[in-house]
């Protein structure tokens, strides 16, 4: 461990050097130029933020992809609405009280750059659906039930390009500001020793309310002049130590020591924390191991998570079980700045598989 | 040429020397616990396209955000925690913001309001993490009096695309509405959405009015009324005010009624010479069929989701316990071995559990089991609860809940099936006997 | 067991009577409504009355825990009502079945209809025609005690008969 923060340490410092002085005098070639003019005026903070990384391995970034608008899916575009049928004025003569009136036009609208693979059956096409209950007496005509709205393909795949994997300093305030209000509701009931579930429940409530890591004494996550101005350093620190660690991968690494059981366990405990599970859905019952790719700084390479292997459940369950875990993978590594893992032994955790789940039914 | 540089360096600094050797494989690690918290997400406020929407953006997004919360599934993270805003509808999204305050969803909507008083409602899920929308945007049109459903209709896709299951929110629950001591209550056939709100009555407070039911289509409803001074069976279509009884035995008692998922049939109970028997009724032709002829009680039906079962409690055994027949009748097939007695099977619409009210030791409790008895999980725990109904996706049910004592009074529950989520169903009285409709169209 | 043994004693002594006897069912409304004075047509101390009969004969048996069947307390007032009720002829019954808050609601129902229909046969074996009888179950929808403990609930376990005057059903 130490030995990789030294080592990055020395990095980051001959990085920073780079950054400043190669950056003065390389700028005109590069494209970036633009945004390497504010790296020469690092502020006390902005060095330390730079700085500070060293310490969790690199790149901090808060790359604000909002201002290079990279290839964002959505391109704007019209709705448009006006396209769909719009068939079910008529208002539904409900019921003297009834409030709403229940007639809809689900439209497809909102179009969006979405690359929908195996796009389903188009998002049907705004069938028009009558109101529920149209006139009071017409009670025999099953009002058509329709899907409540065009179901959409998955989501993509976990290509989520080059985009910076920044540390995500987890929210300051969230996490304690929605106090769960449920919770406190179910354990009251949950006081008998006759329920199984209720048995369940005292496991699974204390966990609930603390897991989530309060990572790092909640400090401001962007506050006046936040260090806006050194993204760009940023983004060519990660594209550079992406570059730097991609060769290493290829020429076979000495494996390092073992991991112990105790880095074992920790590992697993972080990425443990990260994956949140609902007993009462059935991708519960998907077993799914999935594969990734570490660089040296302990972070998923290309945010890439590939599913090794599934088993049980549905199509659905499987679906929404392996985005379970990939979101685990990926949160994780964000949420701790990269995962807990010796540097010395990169060898052995370069390449990781995870299974998640234990299969089986459900709720058991 | 800079970012060689950084290579270079990072390479001599970081890569440390390496031997030549073959790769050891992959870390495998299992992980079967994770953690059961409500997955953060950004409920972003409405967009209001134009001044008079504005007031409707600010309440559909209330009610996606109580919608999703409500499941115990969800946090959402309030907007003082936001790093940047969504400042147009299709902006791009700064995935990097929502992911660092650790946002799994992102849901961005927009509202108009048009000249004719409709409703335009769109919104946008995106994958946080993965840095991709997550499905289609769609848009919604409505009347302003529906804003409710169409902000239900949003939550029911934001709740589908990020569990994988279907959801529930756009649902009402037909219900009674109770009023008065214990011994004199007046019950009163009401209608509301799911989470309480537009409540509607079917019926006024004159006589006692019992478990009402859903057709699958949601249109009509099935109750037992004490009107004629004698419980039968009554249909009424939603929205309607004059009610039909459906021609059975004036002499006997009909009750517990519940349509076939054809909605053509209902199957019911009668009691006749203190003999309470199942029955089939054909709705066109008025045909009857009885399905069950023991001296024992045979009652509280209901159809398992395909049609072909019909689940049921029996005290056959000695005491009440629960039983499934084909839905022509044969032999019925005990399914219930526990301790106690087991009332009210509903049929879970994914077919997969059925719900049950159990009595043990003084105590009822709220439970599923799979349909062959096995893996019996009790809910739910207290004086008394019973009656349980599925909400459309089969993940919730909502049930009844009595206090004791002489200032006892009934209030609706609801509960999540991993025995998470127990809450109170807002509604403004007493209520008691909630049934589910299917998800509205 | 004591409790319930208590509550069909006083059953079988017709000082369970009825404050709330005619609170139920349409078809109670020709009984016992008036209160005039001793002795006076249709007062309690008018063996035809049906105020005679609620509060002397007793109208009503109590049974236990999901239970319909008759004790020797309920069988001797219930004998107590055949022979009232073939004495005056004038008057039919509708006999109500109930029962406590400790079941589910469908269940309740026939269990009430049960008790009834114990009932009614009992009368009808007893020589009562059996067009003057009906039956009809409020399950547990209208307890006549409202506590929540086995005093209550011993009380609701019943069924009363309801006496209308005129004849036949």
């Amino acid at each position: 461990m130490r030995l990789g923060w030294t080592l990055s340490g020395a990095g980051h410092l001959g990085l920073m050097l780079v950054v400043l002085f190669g950056g003065l005098f390389a700028g005109e070639q590069i494209p970036e130029s633009v945004v390497l003019s504010e790296v020469s005026i690092l502020s006390e903070e902005e060095f330390a933020a730079l700085a500070r990384p060293a310490t969790a391995p690199e790149t901090q970034s808060d790359a604000p992809q909002v201002a290079l608008p990279e290839p964002v899916q959505d391109a704007p575009e019209a709705p448009a609405e006006d396209s769909a049928p719009e068939v079910s004025a008529p208002e539904p003569v409900e019921a003297p009280e009834t409030p709403d009136s229940p007639e809809f036009e689900v439209e497809p609208p909102v179009p969006q750059a979405v690359v929908v693979e195996d796009a389903p059956a188009e998002p049907a096409p705004p069938s028009e659906i009558d109101g529920t209950t149209a006139t009071p007496d017409q009670v025999a005509a099953p009002a058509p039930r329709v899907a409540p709205v065009p179901q959409v393909a998955p989501p993509p795949e976990a290509e989520a390009g080059p985009e910076l994997i920044e540390d995500s300093t987890p929210d300051p305030e969230a996490p304690p500001a929605e106090p769960q209000e449920d919770t406190p509701a179910q354990a009251p009931e949950a006081a008998s020793d006759r329920i199984v579930t209720e048995a369940e429940e005292e496991k699974t409530y204390a966990p609930a309310s603390s897991k989530r890591p309060r990572s790092r004494p909640a400090r401001p996550v962007r506050t006046a002049e936040p260090p806006r101005t050194t993204p760009a350093t940023d983004d060519a620190v990660a594209a550079a130590l992406a570059e730097a660690a991609a060769p290493d991968p290829e020429p076979a690494v000495a494996p390092g020591p073992r991991l112990s059981g105790g880095q074992r366990e920790d590992f697993k405990a972080s990425v443990q924390n990260c994956w949140i599970t609902d007993p009462g859905a059935p991708w519960m019952q998907v077993v799914v191991v999935v594969g990734f790719e570490l660089d040296r700084s302990r972070k998923v390479v290309g945010n890439k998570v590939r599913q090794v292997s599934i088993e049980g459940g549905d199509a659905a369950a499987q679906r929404t079980a392996f985005e379970k875990a990939k979101r685990a993978v990926l949160r994780c590594q964000n949420q701790n700045g990269g995962f807990r893992l010796p540097a010395e032994s990169f060898g052995r955790w370069q390449q990781v598989e995870i299974k998640f789940g234990r299969g089986g039914v459900a709720l058991q | 040429m800079i970012k060689f540089c950084l290579s270079l360096i990072l390479a001599l600094g970081l890569a440390a020397p390496l031997t030549a050797q073959e790769r050891s494989g992959p870390l495998r690690i299992e992980i079967t616990e994770g953690v059961i918290e409500p997955v953060p997400i950004a409920v972003a406020p409405f967009l209001a396209e134009n001044a008079a929407a504005s007031d409707f953006a600010r309440r559909i997004t209330d009610v996606v955000a109580a919608d999703l919360i409500g499941t115990g599934l969800f946090r959402n993270i309030p907007e003082s925690a936001y790093i940047s805003r969504v400042s147009g509808f299709d902006a791009p999204v700064a995935y990097a913001d929502w992911r660092a305050i650790n946002a799994e969803a992102l849901v961005v909507g927009a509202v108009t309001l048009s000249s004719d008083n409709r409703l335009l409602v769109k919104f946008r899920l995106f994958d946080v993490f993965s840095g991709a929308p997550l499905g289609e945007g769609l848009q919604f049109a409505g009347s302003t009096g529906s804003w409710r459903r169409v902000a239900h209709k949003v939550a029911d896709q934001v709740y589908a695309r990020i569990t994988g299951e279907s959801a529930y929110f756009d649902s009402r629950v037909v219900y009674v509405e109770t009023t008065g001591p214990k011994n004199a209550r007046q019950r009163r056939l009401s209608i509301m959405d799911y989470d309480g709100a537009n409540v509607q009555y079917l019926s006024d407070a004159s006589s006692i009015v019992l478990a009402p039911r859903f057709s699958p289509t949601g249109d009509r409803v099935l109750f037992t009324s004490y009107e004629s001074g004698f419980p039968q069976i009554y249909e009424i279509a939603v929205g309607a005010t004059q009610k039909r009884a459906l021609g059975l035995d004036t002499d006997s008692m009909t009750f517990a009624p519940r349509y076939a998922p054809d909605g053509r049939r209902v199957v019911y109970s009668e009691a006749k010479g203190g003999n309470t028997d199942l029955y089939l009724l054909d709705l066109q032709s008025g045909k009857r069929n009885r399905l069950t002829s023991a001296p024992s009680i045979e009652t509280a039906p209901d159809f398992s989701p395909d049609g072909s079962q019909i689940v049921f409690e029996s005290d056959r055994s000695g005491g009440q316990q629960l039983y499934i027949m084909p839905a022509s009748g044969g032999e019925p097939k005990r399914i219930s071995f526990g301790q106690g007695r087991y009332g009210t099977p509903v049929w879970s619409p994914r077919g997969d559990y059925i719900a049950f009210t159990k009595q043990n030791a003084g105590r009822f409790h709220i439970g599923v089991m799979r349909t062959d008895g096995s893996a019996e999980r009790l809910l739910t725990a207290s004086f008394l609860d019973e009656g349980p109904t599925w909400a459309p996706n089969g993940r919730v049910l909502m049930f009844t809940r009595e206090t004791a004592g002489s200032d006892g009074e009934p209030a609706l529950f609801s509960v999540d099936i991993s025995g998470r989520n127990l809450k109170r169903v807002a509604t403004g009285t007493a209520a008691s006997d909630p049934a589910w409709s299917p998800l509205l169209p | 067991m004591k409790i319930i043994h208590a509550g069909l004693l006083i059953a079988a002594l017709g000082l369970g009577a009825c404050t709330n006897a005619d609170r139920f069912g349409p078809g109670a409304g020709g009984a016992g409504a008036g209160a005039g004075g001793a002795g006076a047509p249709g007062s309690v101390n008018d063996p035809t009355s049906a105020a005679y009969f609620n509060a002397t004969v007793g109208d009503r048996v109590l049974f236990a825990v999901d239970q319909s069947t008759l004790s020797a307390e309920a069988q001797q007032v219930l004998a107590g009502q055949a022979s009232w009720l073939m004495t005056n002829g004038a008057y039919t019954a509708l006999i109500e079945g109930h029962a406590d808050e400790q079941g589910t609601q469908a269940y309740n129902l026939a269990l009430g209809a049960r008790r009834a229909s114990a009932v009614q046969n009992f009368l009808i074996s007893q020589g009562v025609a059996p067009n003057r009888l009906r039956t009809i179950s409020y399950g547990k929808e209208r307890p006549l005690e409202i506590c929540s403990t086995e005093a209550c609930y011993s009380q609701n376990r019943r069924a009363v008969t309801v006496l209308t005057a005129g004849a036949g059903l």
